[in-house]
C-alpha cells in the first residue's frame, strides 16, 4: 500500500484536493459495493434455485422407490394370499 | 541711507494696507490639508467596494467550508452505515450458499440410502412371505435392483445437474464481479483519483480483480467437471458426491475469498474517509476560513465583518484569495 504523506506536511491546496478527491471517490466506491454485492446475491439465488431443482429431483426418486416397494410388497402378500 | 522701499517701488510699511487674513496657524486647515483630506475620502469610498468584495469571497469561502465538511460528514456516516448493511447482507448470503451446499450434499446421499437398500428389504420381503424358492419373490427383487439402479442414476443425474448449475453461476458470478470491477477502475482512471488519492482501495481492487482471474479455481474446476461426467455415465453417486464436494470447495473458496476481501474493503473504506476526516481537521486547524466547524450562525454578515479602513496607502486593489481548484491531473 502506498504510504500517504502526513496531512501536517500538505500544503492547504494539496489537503484542499485530497479532499475533494476523496469526496468524489466515496459514491463510486459505494456503487461498487452494492454492484459486488448485487452479483453475489443473485449468485445465492441461483444457488439456491439449483437446490429446488435438486430437490425435487430428489423427492421424484424417493416417490418412485416407495411406490416401487410398496407395488413390489402387494405383489408378494397378493401371491402368498393366493397359495 | 536711502529708503530700500522707495528704490524697489514698494510702499513703506506704514503704508501697506492691513490685513484681516488669519494665519494659517490660527485658523483651520491649509488646502493642502484639505485635499489630503478630501484624497482620503474619496480612496476610502474606492476602497469600499473592494472591501466588500473581499468580504463576499471570506463569506463564500466558510459557505464553502461548512458545506464541504458537511456534506463529506454526513457522506461519511451514510456509507459507513450502508457498508455494514451491505457487509451484513453479504454474510447472509454467505450462509445461504455454504448451507445450501451442505443441504444438498446430505439430502441427495439419505436419498441414495434409502433407494440404495429397497431391493434388499423387497427380497427380504418376499423370502418371509413366500420362501426361497417362490418364483415371484425372485422376479421382484431382481426387478427392485433395476428399478434401484434407475433411480440411482436419476439421482447423479440430479446431483450432476445441480453442480453444474451452481457452477456455472459461479463463472458468470466470476465474471460479472470482474466486469464490475473493471468498470470501476475505468471510471477512476478516467477521474485519475483513485491511485493518487486513495490507495488504500488498490488492495482490494487486486482482490476482486483476481476473482476474475479464477486461476486458483481452473485446475478444481475442471476436476470437478471432470468427476461429474464420469459420474453421470456411471450413475456412481459416490462419485457424484465427490463431485458435488469440489464444486462446493470451489464454491466456499470463493465465498471465503469474497467474504475477506469486503472484509479489507470495509477496512481500507474505513481508513479512507479516516484519511478525510483526518485532511477536512487539518485544514480546520491551519485555515481561518475552516479552524472551527462552520455553522450558518457563526458566518458573520457582510456588515458585522471587521472593516478595517484601509489607509491610502493600503487602497490598493484587493485580489480576491484564490479559491484553490483542485487538479486531478495525475
Amino acid at each position: 500500500m502506498t504510504t500517504q504523506t502526513p496531512v501536517s506536511q500538505l500544503s492547504d491546496q494539496e489537503l484542499r484536493e485530497q479532499l475533494e478527491a476523496l469526496d468524489a471517490i466515496v459514491p463510486d466506491v459505494e456503487t461498487l459495493f452494492d454492484e459486488l454485492h448485487a452479483a453475489h446475491e443473485d449468485h445465492a439465488t441461483a444457488v439456491e434455485i439449483a437446490s429446488t431443482d435438486l430437490n425435487t429431483t430428489l423427492t421424484a426418486v424417493e416417490s418412485h422407490a416407495s411406490a416401487f416397494e410398496a407395488d413390489a410388497q402387494r405383489q408378494i402378500m397378493s401371491t402368498a394370499a393366493s397359495e | 541711507m536711502s529708503n530700500p522701499f522707495e528704490e524697489q517701488g514698494a510702499p513703506p510699511p506704514s503704508e501697506q494696507a492691513p490685513t484681516d487674513q488669519p494665519t494659517h496657524q490660527e485658523e483651520g486647515p491649509s488646502q493642502a490639508e484639505l485635499d489630503m483630506q478630501r484624497g482620503q475620502e474619496i480612496a476610502s469610498a474606492a476602497a469600499a467596494p473592494f472591501r466588500q468584495g473581499a468580504e463576499a469571497v471570506r463569506n463564500v469561502n466558510a459557505g464553502i467550508d461548512r458545506g464541504v465538511y458537511n456534506a463529506g460528514r454526513e457522506l461519511g456516516k451514510w456509507g459507513a452505515e450502508k457498508l455494514e448493511g451491505a457487509k451484513e447482507k453479504f454474510n447472509n448470503g454467505k450462509e445461504r450458499v455454504k448451507g445450501l451446499f451442505a443441504w444438498g450434499k446430505e439430502r441427495a446421499q439419505a436419498t441414495f440410502a434409502s433407494i440404495k437398500s429397497m431391493p434388499e428389504r423387497v427380497g427380504n420381503f418376499a423370502l418371509r412371505k413366500l420362501g426361497t424358492s417362490e418364483r415371484v419373490g425372485k422376479e421382484l427383487a431382481e426387478k427392485a435392483a433395476v428399478k434401484t439402479a434407475e433411480l440411482s442414476k436419476a439421482t447423479v443425474d440430479g446431483v450432476t445437474r445441480f453442480g453444474n448449475n451452481v457452477g456455472e453461476s459461479y463463472n458468470r458470478t466470476a465474471d460479472r464481479m470482474g466486469g464490475i470491477v473493471e468498470n470501476f477502475l475505468v471510471r477512476q482512471a478516467e477521474k485519475r483519483l483513485l491511485a493518487k488519492f486513495a490507495p488504500e482501495l488498490q488492495s482490494t481492487i487486486d482482490q476482486i480483480a483476481h476473482i476474475r482471474s479464477g486461476e486458483y479455481a481452473k485446475a478444481m474446476r475442471a476436476n470437478a467437471a471432470s468427476n461429474l461426467e464420469m459420474a453421470a455415465k456411471s450413475g456412481n453417486l459416490a462419485l457424484a458426491l465427490e463431485a458435488m464436494a469440489a464444486w462446493n470447495s470451489l464454491e466456499d473458496s470463493l465465498t471465503e475469498f469474497i467474504a475477506k476481501t469486503l472484509e479489507d474493503a470495509h477496512a481500507n473504506f474505513d481508513a479512507l474517509l479516516a484519511r478525510r476526516e483526518e485532511l477536512r481537521a487539518e485544514l480546520r486547524n491551519r485555515g481561518k476560513e475552516v479552524e472551527e466547524q462552520p455553522t450558518a450562525e457563526s458566518i458573520p454578515a457582510p456588515e458585522e465583518a471587521a472593516p478595517e479602513q484601509p489607509t491610502t496607502e493600503e487602497s490598493q486593489p484587493i485580489q480576491p484569495p484564490e479559491l484553490e481548484v483542485p487538479s486531478y491531473a495525475a
